[in-house]
């Protein structure tokens, strides 16, 4: 039974691990508190950002403030499944006889960084399905249980699209958050520069434990949610999917196809580490909503109108968001073909 | 939970019961105004009655269904309310655990009881819409407004849509009253006076719709036909009048019929009769037998049904001039047996006249109505049209030429009849004596030669229109004709449909 040393535990720690990780990455306090979340969730995260705005530090400095070991696996168009899961290799035992033994991948690890996730082929990606999900690995007919907790947090690089594959659907539903590592300030610029003259190296101190990160889950789980905001959630998420009828026209029109009922689900569990976090014992909609941003935004594919606007997916969610709760908005990017008509009268 | 609520709840009572009650001002005043615009569409006035009974029903339902069912502060209700203020579905999220028993709950209970109790009732106003409550005012001014305008505002509406101007609908209505007073005055069968009445009501309904001058004018010269139409039947007078003045004989005793005048009629009679008195025996004979040819000739003439009773008078007068003229021829003294048919036959023609006076008057009354209401609408500043310039149509001129040139006018009756052609010489005696004014005679004295059996559309105008011995016409007068009778071609079909646009245009074009 969760006691309320254990919230008061939970609100401190996180508190803490949150300001710890911020020494190393300045800025992107929202990515971080995200990251936080998922990882007190147990979801995994895919961080996109262009190189060089601190992912992966972002990623080593989690490992450190959460005191688990750390793995990182740089993909890349040549690296197999068996490099990421490990194989079976000959060995001689003490009567000499050969035998097969497993030896395990870096994905035998609390936190794994999948750095530049999308380099490497489907095959190799698809090699983290099971992990990602039920947390095994099955090689040569044996499955494998991965120590808990165990979080993927993959980075990719929107950019340089040239020799890379994209994630498949079942694959990006995996991930419980989609977070955008933005560029930084001018100011943050400077601290980032000013910061690491002294030294590349991490400097965050461990604040929890894999144990603690567990109690903390669990704390979290208990948190109570009212039906409406079930069913606001679900409304929302349905509200992703063009094929149903009450969906709005927005959807219909915007939205090639919507997120997976793994989006609801990831939505009340982050919803509630949020509330605790936040010092509430509730969920409210304000939680929902703030981080329907992270889950849903890898979750829906844009329609060909959509691309063609230049509507990003965080844009038709904020206006599911507004046609949910009654309101009216337009979107801010004008179609640049009306755009250019128009300058042209 | 209710204690925590308590305080609020008074609060969401008193807004649940505001919004139910405008709500309800709000469906009960549209009901009422939509009950008021059609009341005022049939023009009817409802009463009071029924207009409170209209409003208070929609406005005491919707009342307590909205106040029970949808605005009631029910505790879920003033839990969403609180959250609303910032609490964050704290309160919500309370009341869904009340009977939670988990540490975590507890503490959420907790936390939720000590930000409620934070909160001041000034952090939930009362959220009543400014819109319903605009939408209120106005449907009550609407509503309130609608009950003070006439019921029959619709009537007025409707003639103001019809294109008539307020000139002109005051001077129809005006037309249509004076129509239905002379009518009602007059001491005409009270079967005529129903068919008059419903030839105005026709002229009433047709004035409503038409559009422009000419169709008004049209409306107004068809209204003329059908007044001759009922009225002239029961004047025989008018026929036989002209008919009898087409022969010499009996020429001042058609006059005299023809307007009616029984003293003229009695004199003309007197007249008659000291003149053949004043003859011998034989002359006798043949003077009453002329006189009773001619007679009977012009009844002929007239196209007057034998069943008529002015006819059957005159016959009868006839008939007794013949056998005053068989008792002369044998000598014997006529004196006491014409006296006596003269007397009869004065007596009956007199009271006939008398009865066939009132409707004459009364057509002549309607007709001038009608005909300056025509004028009117047509504009008086119209041209006149001389007729004299239209040759061989003015009956006027042929009059003229009638009297430059005066020539003895035979009896058509003694042409016709072989018997009588031995009495030509004194007919040209007798026809000198004749007045020189019988315009409509002929030199052969055959009314169907003359001007006013004339054939032809002028003919139709001259029936309907205008009178030919008046010597000419306003244009506006034969425009309406014309545009009446192509009206009822139209009406009758006998216009090609891709023409009339055509016609039309050439009608608007005369008018303007």
């Amino acid at each position: 039974m969760v006691n309320e040393k254990d919230v008061q535990f939970f609100g401190e720690k996180c508190k803490e691990v949150v300001a710890e990780i911020g020494k190393d990455v300045v800025g992107q306090k929202e990515v971080v508190e995200c990251a936080v979340i998922a990882m007190i969730a147990g979801g995994n995260v895919l961080l996109e950002g262009v190189p060089g705005v601190g992912k992966t530090r972002l990623v080593r400095s989690m490992g450190r403030a959460f005191q688990l070991p750390f793995s990182r696996i740089q993909f890349t168009p040549d690296l197999m499944p068996a490099d990421v899961t490990g194989t079976n290799i000959i060995e001689k035992d003490a009567d000499g006889k050969n035998k097969l033994k497993f030896q395990r991948g870096p994905i035998f690890s609390n936190i794994i960084l999948a750095d530049e996730i999308n380099r490497a082929t489907p095959k190799t990606q698809s090699a983290l399905l099971e992990a990602m999900q039920e947390h095994t690995v099955t090689a040569g007919g044996e499955t494998y249980r991965l120590d808990e907790p165990f979080f993927v947090l993959a980075t990719q690089n929107p950019v340089e699209q040239d020799g890379t594959y994209p994630l498949p659907e079942a694959q990006t539903d995996r991930f419980m958050f989609k977070l955008v590592v933005g560029f930084p300030t001018v100011s943050e610029l400077n601290a980032i520069v000013e910061m690491t003259q002294a030294t590349m190296d991490e400097v965050a101190k461990g604040i929890l434990t894999g144990e603690d990160l567990l109690k903390m889950r669990a704390t979290a789980q208990e948190i109570p949610v009212m039906e409406e905001i079930l069913t606001y959630t679900s409304k929302l998420v349905s509200a992703t999917h063009p094929e149903l009828e009450a969906s709005p026209e927005v959807t219909k029109k915007l939205i090639r196809f919507g997120a997976s009922p793994r989006a609801a689900q990831a939505l009340i569990t982050a919803a509630k580490v949020r509330a605790l976090m936040e010092g509430r014992y509730n969920v409210s909609y304000d939680d929902i909503n703030a981080l329907a941003y992270p889950v849903l935004r890898h979750r829906i594919k844009g329609s060909f109108e959509a691309i063609t606007d230049r509507i990003t997916n965080d844009q038709i969610i904020s206006r599911l968001i507004d046609e949910l709760n009654g309101k009216k908005t337009v979107f801010a990017v004008e179609n640049p073909v009306a755009k250019l008509k128009k300058n042209k009268k | 939970m209710n204690k925590i609520f308590l305080r609020f709840r008074r609060k969401l009572m008193i807004e649940a019961l505001c919004r139910s009650f405008l709500m309800g001002l709000l469906i009960g005043g549209g009901a009422e105004l939509a009950f008021l615009i059609v009341m005022h569409l049939i023009s009817r006035n409802p009463g009071w009655i029924s207009i409170g009974c209209v409003f208070a029903v929609p406005f005491l339902l919707t009342f307590f269904i909205l106040f029970g069912a949808v605005y009631f502060p029910t505790q879920r209700r003033i839990a969403r309310r609180i959250d609303q203020s910032g609490l964050e579905e704290r309160a919500g999220t309370m009341l869904e655990f009340k009977d939670g028993n988990s540490p975590i709950l507890e503490m959420q209970r907790t936390d939720a009881v000590q930000r409620i109790q934070s909160i001041s009732l000034k952090q939930i106003p009362f959220r009543i819409s400014p819109k319903v409550g605009i939408a209120c005012v106005i449907v009550a001014a609407m509503s309130v407004g609608s009950m003070f305008v006439p019921y029959d505002i619709m009537s007025m509406l409707r003639a103001e849509a019809s294109s008539l101007s307020k000139a002109e609908a005051a001077m129809f209505r005006a037309l249509l009253e004076a129509l239905r007073n002379e009518t009602a005055e007059s001491d005409i069968a009270d079967g005529l006076k129903e068919q008059l009445y419903d030839g105005f009501d026709i002229l009433e309904d047709d004035l409503g719709k038409a559009e422009g001058e000419l169709e008004k004018a049209a409306q107004l010269a068809a209204a003329e036909a059908r007044v001759k139409d009922t009225l002239e039947g029961e004047i025989s007078k008018d026929q036989i009048g002209p008919a009898l003045q087409a022969f010499g004989a009996v020429s001042d005793l058609g006059k005299a019929m023809e307007k009616g005048d029984t003293e003229g009629l009695s004199a003309a009679l007197e007249k008659m009769k000291s003149e053949i008195l004043a003859r011998d025996s034989q002359k006798q004979a043949e003077r009453l037998t002329r006189i009773s040819s001619n007679i009977e000739s012009a009844l002929a003439a007239s196209g007057i049904s034998e069943s008529d009773r002015l006819y059957s008078a005159l016959s009868d007068l006839a008939k007794a001039f013949r056998s005053s003229a068989e008792g002369a021829l044998s000598k014997a003294d006529v004196s006491g047996e014409l006296e006596e048919a003269v007397r009869k036959g004065e007596g009956a023609i007199n009271a006939l006249l008398n009865e066939q006076n009132e409707p004459d008057a009364l057509l002549d009354r309607l007709l001038e109505l009608l005909g300056d209401a025509k004028r009117s609408t047509l504009n008086a500043d119209f041209p006149i049209w001389e007729t004299e310039a239209v040759p061989g149509e003015n009956p006027e001129g042929e009059t003229a030429e009638t009297e430059q040139n005066p020539s003895e006018t035979d009896d058509p009756a003694e042409t016709k009849d072989p018997e009588n052609e031995n009495t030509d010489r004194e007919n040209s005696d007798n026809d000198s004596e004749q007045d020189p004014n019988s315009s409509s005679q002929t030199e052969d004295g055959d009314p169907e030669q003359s001007g006013q059996s004339s054939d032809g559309p002028m003919n139709t105008m001259k029936e309907g229109i205008f009178d030919p011995t008046l010597g000419n016409v306003e244009y506006g007068q034969v425009f309406a004709a014309y545009y009446a009778e192509y009206l009822a071609s139209v009406n009758n079909g006998q216009i090609p449909e891709d023409m009339r646009e055509l016609l039309e245009e050439y009608f608007e074009s005369l008018n303007n």
